[in-house]
C-alpha cells in the first residue's frame, strides 16, 4: 500500500514535472515563432527598403519611384489599396500622386482635403503613424470621400516628411477589417522615410541644376556682351584712326599750299621792299621770315606727330583684328633670329646673353617674333653702360601654359613708373632712347590674344624681368580672329 | 582711240579740302582735262547713269573716275560695284584714291573691279607725288569711248 501510495505520488510528481516541461516547451515554441515572425517581418522590411533604395540609386524619376513604392508596400503588406499623396503648394489639398487599387482615372487627378478632419489630412498633423481599425467608427475624423467611395474599413497612414513642410502622406487600406501589426507599421514608416529622403535629394538636385543652368546662361550672356563690346572697341579704334587721317591730309596739304604761296609772295615782296619805310620793312620781314614760317612749322610738326599717333592706334587695332595662325614654333629658333638682328647692339654694349633651353609652343609665328623682339630690344637698349650687361632668357611648360621670362641687369624701372609700362604712348625713365611708347602695348595685346598674361618685376638700377605666358590650349591650324 | 584732251575726270570726293588739293596737284602736273567734282556717291551714280539731276545734261565722254571710299550715303564700294556691274559703265577706268590702306579693303576694291588703288599719304610731299603720278598715268592712259 505504502509502496503503491509512494508510486502514485511519484507518478503525480512526474506528471506535474512533465506538464511543467510541456508548458515550458510550449512557451519557448511560441516565443520561437514570435521571434521567427519578427525576423521575417524585419527581413521583409529590409527587402522592401533595399529594393526602393536600389531604385533611388538607379536615379529613376520621382513619379516612377512613387508608383513603385506603392506597389511594393501593397505587395509586402498584402493590402488592396496603397497611395502616396502630395501636399500641394498652398497646403490645403493633397493630390493622389501614385497608388494601386483605386478606381481608374483617380491617380494623378484626385485631390483630398488636407484638413485634420479626414484620416489623410489628420496624418499631416500627427507625428505618429495613424492606425484605423474601422473608419466608420473612428471618432478622430470623418474620413474623406476617396476612402468612403472605396468602402475602406482599416488602414494605416504615415507622414512623408520634408525639409520645410511635409511632402505628403503614404497610406495603405483594406476593405476588410484588419489589425495591423507593429511590423506592418514599421515597414510603412520605413518606406515613407526612404521616399522623404529621395524626394528631398531630388529637390536639392533640381535646385542645383536650375542654379547651374541659370549660371550657364548668365555666363553665356556676359561672354556675348563682352565679345560685342570688344568688337565695337576694335571697330572704333579702326574707324577713328581712319577718319582722323582725312583732316590730317588737309592740314598737311594746305600748309604745303601756304608754303608755296609764301614763296610766291616772298619773291614779289623782295622786289617792292625798297618802296617801304623801315618800320614796314621790319614788320614784313618778321612776319614772312619768322612768324609765319614758325607757325607753319609748329602746325606741320604737330600734324606729323598726330599722324604718328593715329598710325600707332591703327597698327594696334589691326593687331587686334589680324587672324592668328597658330603653329608649332621652336622658340630657340625665334630667339636666335631676333638676337641676330640685335647682334650689333649687343656687341656694342658687350652684353652676355644666356639662353636656357626653351620649350616649343603652339602660337602665331609673327606674334612670337614681335613679342620677343620688343622685350629683347628693350633689354638691350636700356642696359647700364657702366657695367657688363647680362640678359637671360628662360622658358618652362606647365599643364596649362608656357611661361617665358627675359631678365636683364639694365637701368630698371622706378616703382612709380611701373603702371605706365604697358600703357599706350607712355614712356618711363630717362628719355634718351627714341621710341613711340608703343612696343609693350603691342606686346600685351599679342600676349592676351594668345590667352596669356604679361607682367614685369623691376628694381631701379638693378634690372628688369619681363614674364609672359602663352596658353597651351591653342591648336595648330585653328584660326583665331 | 580717243584723244586724251577729251577725257573728263570725274572726281568723287566728299572732303572739299581733299578735292581742292587733288585738283591743284593735277593742274601742277599739267593735266588740263576738265575735272568734274562730285561730293557723294549718289550724285556720282546719277552723273554716270545720266539720271536724277543729270538726266538732261549729256556729260563729256570718255570718262575716268577718281573715287574716294568713305563717302556719305552710297559709299565708294557701292559706286564701284554699280559701275562695274553695269554694261554701260563697266569699261570706265576707276582709280580709288582714299586714306584707307587696309589690305583687305585694297583687295576688296580690286575684286570689285577697280583699275588702280592709291592711298592718300598724310605727308604732303608724298601726296603731291602720288597725284602727280596719277597725272602722269592720265597722260598716257587710253580710255574707251563712253558711247
Amino acid at each position: 500500500m505504502t509502496n503503491t501510495h509512494q508510486t502514485k505520488t511519484q507518478l503525480l510528481d512526474e506528471i506535474a514535472k512533465l506538464r511543467h516541461r510541456i508548458t515550458e516547451l510550449e512557451a519557448s515554441e511560441s516565443k520561437r515563432e514570435q521571434i521567427e515572425a519578427e525576423l521575417n517581418a524585419r527581413a521583409l522590411q529590409q527587402a522592401v527598403v533595399a529594393e526602393l533604395g536600389l531604385l533611388v540609386l538607379a536615379g529613376i524619376d520621382l513619379p516612377t519611384l512613387l508608383a513603385e513604392a506603392t506597389v511594393l508596400v501593397a505587395g509586402a503588406l498584402r493590402v488592396e489599396y496603397s497611395q502616396v499623396l502630395e501636399l500641394l503648394p498652398d497646403r490645403d489639398l493633397l493630390l493622389l500622386r501614385a497608388g494601386i487599387g483605386w478606381q481608374e482615372g483617380l491617380v494623378g487627378n484626385t485631390k483630398v482635403d488636407a484638413q485634420p478632419d479626414s484620416q489623410l489630412g489628420y496624418t499631416l498633423f500627427s507625428s505618429e503613424p495613424v492606425i484605423v481599425k474601422d473608419l466608420q467608427t473612428d471618432n478622430r475624423f470623418k474620413g474623406s470621400s476617396l476612402l468612403h467611395d472605396h468602402a475602406i474599413v482599416s488602414g494605416v497612414s504615415v507622414l512623408i516628411d520634408g525639409e520645410k513642410w511635409p511632402y505628403g502622406v503614404l497610406s495603405i487600406h483594406t476593405s476588410q477589417e484588419r489589425i495591423f501589426t507593429k511590423e506592418d507599421i514599421n515597414i510603412l514608416q520605413a518606406v515613407a522615410n526612404v521616399l522623404a529622403t529621395a524626394i528631398e535629394h531630388k529637390r536639392t538636385q533640381d535646385a542645383l541644376r536650375e542654379a547651374h543652368d541659370k549660371l550657364e546662361i548668365r555666363v553665356k550672356e556676359r561672354t556675348a556682351e563682352l565679345e560685342t563690346a570688344n568688337e565695337e572697341l576694335k571697330n572704333f579704334a579702326y574707324t577713328v584712326s581712319h577718319d582722323l587721317r582725312a583732316p590730317l591730309v588737309n592740314i598737311k596739304g594746305f600748309i604745303g599750299e601756304l608754303r608755296f604761296a609764301l614763296e610766291d609772295v616772298q619773291s614779289i615782296i623782295d622786289a617792292v621792299m625798297s618802296h617801304l619805310d623801315e618800320e614796314q620793312q621790319q614788320i614784313i620781314t618778321t612776319a614772312i621770315q619768322e612768324d609765319i614760317p614758325e607757325a607753319m612749322s609748329f602746325i606741320d610738326s604737330s600734324v606729323t606727330h598726330m599722324d604718328h599717333l593715329v598710325n600707332a592706334i591703327l597698327k594696334l587695332s589691326r593687331l587686334g583684328r589680324r587672324e592668328l595662325e597658330p603653329e608649332l614654333i621652336d622658340m630657340d629658333v625665334v630667339v636666335q633670329k631676333i638676337l641676330q638682328t640685335l647682334a650689333h647692339r649687343i656687341e656694342q654694349s658687350q652684353a652676355n646673353v644666356i639662353i636656357n633651353p626653351l620649350p616649343q609652343v603652339v602660337a602665331d609665328q609673327t606674334s612670337m617674333e614681335q613679342i620677343i623682339a620688343n622685350i629683347l630690344t628693350n633689354a638691350v637698349v636700356y642696359l647700364e653702360p657702366n657695367r657688363p650687361g647680362e640678359i637671360e632668357i628662360k622658358g618652362e611648360q606647365n599643364s596649362t601654359e608656357v611661361i617665358f621670362s627675359i631678365r636683364d641687369n639694365g637701368r630698371g624701372i622706378a616703382k612709380e613708373d611701373m603702371h605706365k609700362v604697358f600703357e599706350l604712348f607712355r614712356r618711363a625713365g630717362k628719355q634718351d632712347v627714341p621710341g613711340e611708347g608703343m612696343g609693350l602695348a603691342y606686346v600685351r595685346t599679342l600676349v592676351r590674344r594668345h590667352g596669356g598674361r604679361i607682367w614685369c618685376q623691376s628694381g631701379l638700377g638693378k634690372g628688369t624681368t619681363f614674364t609672359f605666358t602663352i596658353s597651351s590650349h591653342l591648336n595648330q591650324g585653328d584660326n583665331h580672329v | 582711240m580717243s584723244n586724251i584732251q577729251a577725257v573728263t575726270i570725274l572726281l568723287v570726293e566728299d572732303d572739299p579740302g581733299h578735292a581742292r588739293l587733288i585738283e591743284k596737284n593735277l593742274r601742277r602736273s599739267n593735266i588740263t582735262n576738265e575735272i568734274k567734282a562730285i561730293h557723294d556717291g549718289q550724285h556720282a551714280i546719277d552723273y554716270l547713269f545720266k539720271q536724277g539731276e543729270y538726266v538732261d545734261s549729256p556729260h563729256a565722254s570718255p570718262l575716268l573716275v577718281l573715287l574716294d571710299l568713305n563717302l556719305p550715303g552710297l559709299d565708294g564700294y557701292q559706286v564701284l560695284q554699280q559701275m562695274k556691274g553695269d554694261e554701260k559703265t563697266k569699261r570706265i577706268p576707276v582709280v580709288i584714291l582714299t586714306t584707307t590702306d587696309d589690305k583687305r579693303e585694297v583687295a576688296r576694291c580690286y575684286e570689285l573691279g577697280c583699275n588702280v588703288y592709291i592711298t592718300k599719304p598724310v605727308d604732303y610731299e608724298q601726296f603731291s607725288e602720288a597725284i602727280r603720278k596719277i597725272g602722269l598715268f592720265l597722260s598716257v592712259v587710253t580710255v574707251p569711248n563712253g558711247e
